[in-house]
């Protein structure tokens, strides 16, 4: 019924054209995803998709007036005489100011305005090359915690909190493929090579109905495809690492390649300087990104993308802290985009994803061991189908088979100081599968009023446990006048698989499991309401968005629970559930010789669980009252780039004890003092601020065995004025006085950087 | 080449290189409330351990300090009335006085007592029954390295029958002569005060307390880990306490709280288990077995 529904809506509009098409870049053939393409005449428009195609359906005009515009890029207008549908495809030019143009929205002038999506961020690369970063390494994932509702965990933890979530409630996907640990050691970088990448994409609210598994946010990125045009050869060399991207048509103008690599070098720099009878700090990280598209005829295109990325660390050093850890992501993606008509897309994708995480830590004279396996085979399709101008309907269906194989120990370390090895091959494995099928329609009512709704329903199978839900999703758009608009959402998200966080370790060892008879999915239900607003032309965006988000079934290991391989870890745990609710400014400058943005977050994240801080509510660990961003780039000269970025946070929450029990009747082992414990994370880290700058020199263009290339030096430091940030705090007892007394870690102080990079 | 490369690895291990302080946190509002222990046994008189819990970040008090010396303390059943008296008794072995409140009327087994407390006006009661059944020991082994969640250290083994048809919670005792070789706890606590070959008696308690809840009854074994260190050859007497309910919830969870104190991957624990209204402790009632003759033969 609903598609014939469909196909008699389609087949009615006989009295419109449809102009349909993609959109690249002129010089290199990437697809421009998120591109705009406005209608004059009707005043209406559309975006292009992740594979930079649009189809927009418009009223027959005697001229029909079309605008293609892409921030960065010079726009294009047409004057169109048509009778019948046609395809268009559109080459946008590199505008010549681009450099040094901060934005972070990706579709140009008023779409945050006029768009019926909200809690949406594009995060075009050519911003996160400008922004400062630690040892001059760009980095997708410190650009995304500057804006508004996202925090970073820790200093040089993994993983980021949107909106009072914990980091495995953002799903992260490159390429359609699930990253798990989106982060090389200590967060210092991300996973994503941003030379490889074309698009970013953040939805933290109002999430569309093609997206679901996770509560708290979507984080899309997706990879280049390669210059379909000539060949090209850039890259980088940095203190940290270096990098290498190889481009070039496999045909021209048919099927294109991209391969990038970088690795770091700290193992070989060190070796000359480590005695061979020291032990064991050491560390090295590699990525490769590969990506091969093919177009097959007009309407059948074929993509290829494969990333594999490892980090190896062992770090013998303070007391507080020894480790060794080895993690990786592979994943391999294979997709079919397909057009049925002018009207109807489709993206059919067979994904495997390969996750592990190995990791040894000695702390206080006792180890822990943790193994995280993750193994998914997934196949998904997603139609999309522009009946009018006024519907956008998107259909879908996806099935994953996942394999998880976790396991956890800990003991005091033996007198021979031997630590057995956790073998992943004698993990027991849990499988289960997840089913979900989607449908949404963006529909324009009038002028004023617009909305997205739709709904998503999830299943979850396994030996164990099944579950179903049913998912809405709604967003609806008033529009005030011409540059301003109020928007309202609701969203339901289910989450079959879980990263259960320990609330003592200072290194990650959290580990994922599968929803079972034990562990029931965690649901998220957020409202939302934000007022958007621009100024001068579209030139300064604003938004003030408030939100309030239930989250039940979180889980949390129970009082006393200590890692152990033969214990079952759903016994374990313990469940409750969270609330959080903020409101966050947003504010800014997309043009002119100094651009940027400041965000500020008011907001708290509670949980109650009833086995836990003796059953009455408590802050969550990174419950941070005020978030604070500020982000700036100045175009000094042709030559000269500076950026500045400044963040501040209140300090999240850790647990002491707040008494101590004198408890002389007992076990002879006792040291006679207990702690008294009043409530779960009842102390606060010290704030975090740090300021980073950066400056960028293009030089002007050379040749190189008869090649001309262009490259710039980027100069930087993380941290300038050296704060030294808390990264945990740990007590410790004079065995003789009982005196107690507090250590507070810090990681990273100043950090120059110096890289220069290249483009042939 | 090492000129360039140095300044370099420098900057980059500045980066794995993490930074440690010590750091002054706020002691937070904290009103201290009584710490009461008063385990019963059949045979003898009743004691009773009563301080006072401290803010975390104050100053270690004295024994003396930290025992509430002003409490009227009476224990009641079958008919009659003990009134416990503050009283103290010196501990050779650690130099330190300890302090407590003695009774004077033996316990009697399968009578349900009454601790009452009252300190400057407010009371704090709670009831035990003496009605554990003895459970003798089989015998005693030693073994040279066991394995428990504290770690790899010396063990000694209690072999017994459990009773199926009863809950059992078991914990160990043990008595012995102690000198100056011996030393206490991983932290090798010498005695102050003995000299030479001076020896005093020491009385060992299991740290871990053990439930028969997971277990049908039949032969029943459990390690320990002994308190003080030993010479091969050293004579000791050991018992069998067979606890109450409430001995086992009190103390497995002080057990619980250890380990994450001593472990750090192991979950806080909070203490909650208690008897009393506005005070932490236990009031239980243990039985114990005859003593065995136990010689370290390492």
């Amino acid at each position: 019924m609903f598609a014939l529904f469909i196909f008699l809506g389609i087949q009615g509009m006989t009295q419109n054209v449809t102009i349909s098409g993609h959109v690249k870049d002129a010089q290199t053939g990437e697809d421009l995803i998120g591109a705009t393409i406005y209608n004059t005449n009707a005043k209406t428009g559309t975006t292009t998709n992740n594979y930079g195609f649009y189809s927009l359906t418009v009223a027959k005009y005697d001229t029909l007036g079309m605008v293609f515009s892409y921030i960065g890029y010079t726009p294009q207008t047409k004057k169109l005489t048509i009778t019948k549908s046609i395809v268009l495809n559109i080459d946008l030019q590199e505008a010549d100011n681009s450099l040094g143009e901060v934005v972070v929205n990706a579709r140009r002038n008023d779409s945050n305005v006029r768009k019926a999506q909200m809690g949406v961020i594009d995060v075009p690369l050519k911003q996160i090359t400008t922004l400062p970063a630690i040892g001059g390494e760009n980095d997708v994932l410190k650009v995304i915690q500057l804006l508004p509702g996202v925090q970073s965990g820790k200093e040089g933890t993994t993983g980021f909190h949107v909106r009072g979530g914990n980091i495995d409630q953002n799903l992260v996907q490159l390429d359609e493929a699930t990253i798990y640990n989106p982060n090389h050691l200590f967060g210092l970088f991300s996973t994503f090579n941003t030379n490889a990448i074309n698009n970013v994409k953040l939805i933290k609210g109002g999430f569309p109905a093609e997206y679901g598994g996770r509560l708290s946010s979507i984080l899309e990125i997706t990879m280049k495809e390669g210059n379909s045009n000539k060949f090209g050869v850039s890259g980088g060399i940095g203190l940290l690492s270096s990098n290498l991207s190889i481009e070039g048509p496999i045909k021209k103008e048919k099927g294109s390649f991209i391969v990038s690599a970088r690795r770091s070098y700290f193992d070989i720099l060190s070796k000359p300087f480590i005695p061979k009878n020291k032990n064991n700090t050491n560390y090295y990280l590699y990525d490769v990104n590969a990506k091969f598209n093919y177009t097959l005829t007009d309407k059948d295109r074929i993509y290829f993308s494969f990333f594999t990325g490892l980090d190896d660390a062992k770090y013998t050093g303070a007391s507080s802290l020894n480790y060794g850890i080895n993690f990786g992501n592979k994943t391999a993606t294979l997709r079919w985009n397909h057009l049925l008509s002018n009207k109807i897309f489709s993206n059919t994708s067979i994904i495997y994803n390969d996750y592990h995480n190995s990791l040894t830590t000695a702390q206080s004279n006792y180890v822990a061991q943790l193994y995280s396996g993750i193994k998914d085979l997934n196949a998904k399709t997603d139609w999309e189908i522009h009946p009018s101008a006024n519907h956008s309907i998107k259909i879908g269906a996806y099935y994953s088979y996942n394999t998880f194989f976790p396991a956890t120990t800990s003991n005091k370390i033996s007198k021979k100081k031997a630590i057995p090895t956790l073998k992943p091959d004698s993990i027991p494995r849990t499988n289960s599968s997840q089913l979900a099928f989607y449908i949404s329609d963006e529909i324009k009512f009038n002028e004023e009023l617009s909305a997205n709704v739709g709904f998503r329903t999830p299943v979850f199978l396994s030996k164990k446990a099944n579950y179903t839900a049913i998912e809405p999703r709604a967003t609806l758009k008033f529009q005030l006048n011409s540059t301003s608009s109020l928007k309202a959402s609701y969203t339901e998200m289910n989450q079959f698989l879980h990263l259960v966080p320990s609330s003592t370790a200072s290194l990650p060892t959290d580990i994922w499991i599968s929803s079972s008879d034990v562990v029931k999915p965690e649901v998220s239900r957020q409202y939302s309401l934000g007022w958007f607003k621009n100024f001068s032309n579209n030139a300064i965006e604003t938004s003030v968005e408030a939100y309030y988000k239930t989250m039940s079934n979180q889980v949390l290991f129970k009082e006393g629970s200590q890692p152990s391989v033969d214990a079952n870890i759903d016994q374990q745990l313990t469940f409750g559930k969270g609330e959080s609710y903020g409101i966050e400014f947003f504010a800014k400058k997309n043009f002119g010789r100094l651009t940027g943005w400041v965000s500020y977050t008011l907001s708290w994240a509670n949980q109650t669980f009833k086995e836990l801080n003796f059953g009455k509510t408590f802050p969550y660990t990174y419950d941070k009252r005020h978030n604070i961003s500020a982000v700036a780039t100045y175009d000094l000269s042709k030559k000269w780039t500076f950026s500045a970025d400044w963040v501040f946070s209140s300090g999240g929450a850790y647990t002491l004890p707040v008494g101590k029990i004198p408890v002389f009747e007992g076990g002879s082992l006792y040291d006679i003092f207990y702690y008294d414990y009043t409530r779960r994370n009842n102390y606060r880290y010290r704030p975090y601020h740090r300021l980073d700058v950066s400056f960028i020199r293009q030089n002007r263009e050379r040749k190189l065995f008869g090649k001309n290339f262009t490259s710039e030096w980027v100069f930087g430091v993380y941290n300038v004025y050296s704060r030294m940030n808390p990264y945990f705090v740990y007590l410790t007892v004079d065995p003789q006085t009982k005196k107690p007394s507090a250590h507070e870690v810090s990681l990273l102080p100043a950090i120059p950087s110096v890289s220069w990079n290249f483009k042939f | 080449m090492k000129k360039i490369l140095f300044p370099i690895l420098i900057i980059t291990l500045i980066i794995l290189i993490s930074c440690e302080k010590e750091i002054i946190i706020p002691q937070q509002p904290y009103t201290s409330k009584p710490s009461i222990q008063c385990l019963i046994t059949p045979g003898k008189v009743p004691k009773l351990y009563l301080n006072e819990t401290l803010p975390y970040l104050s100053p270690v008090l004295s024994n003396r300090k930290m025992f509430i010396g002003n409490a009227n303390v009476t224990i009641s059943g079958n008919g009659q009335t003990d009134v416990l008296q503050s009283d103290s008794l010196f501990e050779v072995f650690y130099g330190t006085e300890s302090y407590f409140y003695s009774g004077s009327i033996p316990i009697q087994p399968n009578i349900t007592y009454t601790l009452n407390i009252e300190i400057n006006g407010t009371v704090y009661n709670a009831e035990a029954t003496t009605n554990q059944q003895v459970v003798q020991i089989d015998s005693v082994t030693y073994v040279q390295n066991f394995k428990d969640i504290y770690g790899e250290h010396e063990g000694v083994i209690f072999h017994l029958k459990d009773d199926p048809a009863t809950e059992d919670y078991y914990r160990y005792e043990m008595h012995r002569m102690a000198d100056t070789a011996t030393y206490w706890g991983e932290n090798k606590f010498k005695s102050p005060i003995l000299k030479n070959d001076e020896t005093t008696r020491v009385t060992e308690i299991g740290r871990t307390i053990f439930s028969d809840a997971s277990f049908s009854g039949g032969e029943f074994s459990f390690a320990i880990e002994p308190v003080f260190k030993h010479k091969q050859g050293d004579s000791t007497f050991v018992f069998l306490q067979i606890c109450d309910k409430n001995i086992f919830d009190f103390f497995d969870e002080l057990d619980r709280q250890m380990l994450g104190m001593k472990n750090p991957f192991t979950e806080p624990v909070f203490l909650k288990t208690t008897q009393f209204k506005d005070a932490i402790g236990v009031f239980g009632s243990y039985a114990l077995s005859d003593s065995v003759l136990f010689i370290y033969p390492e």
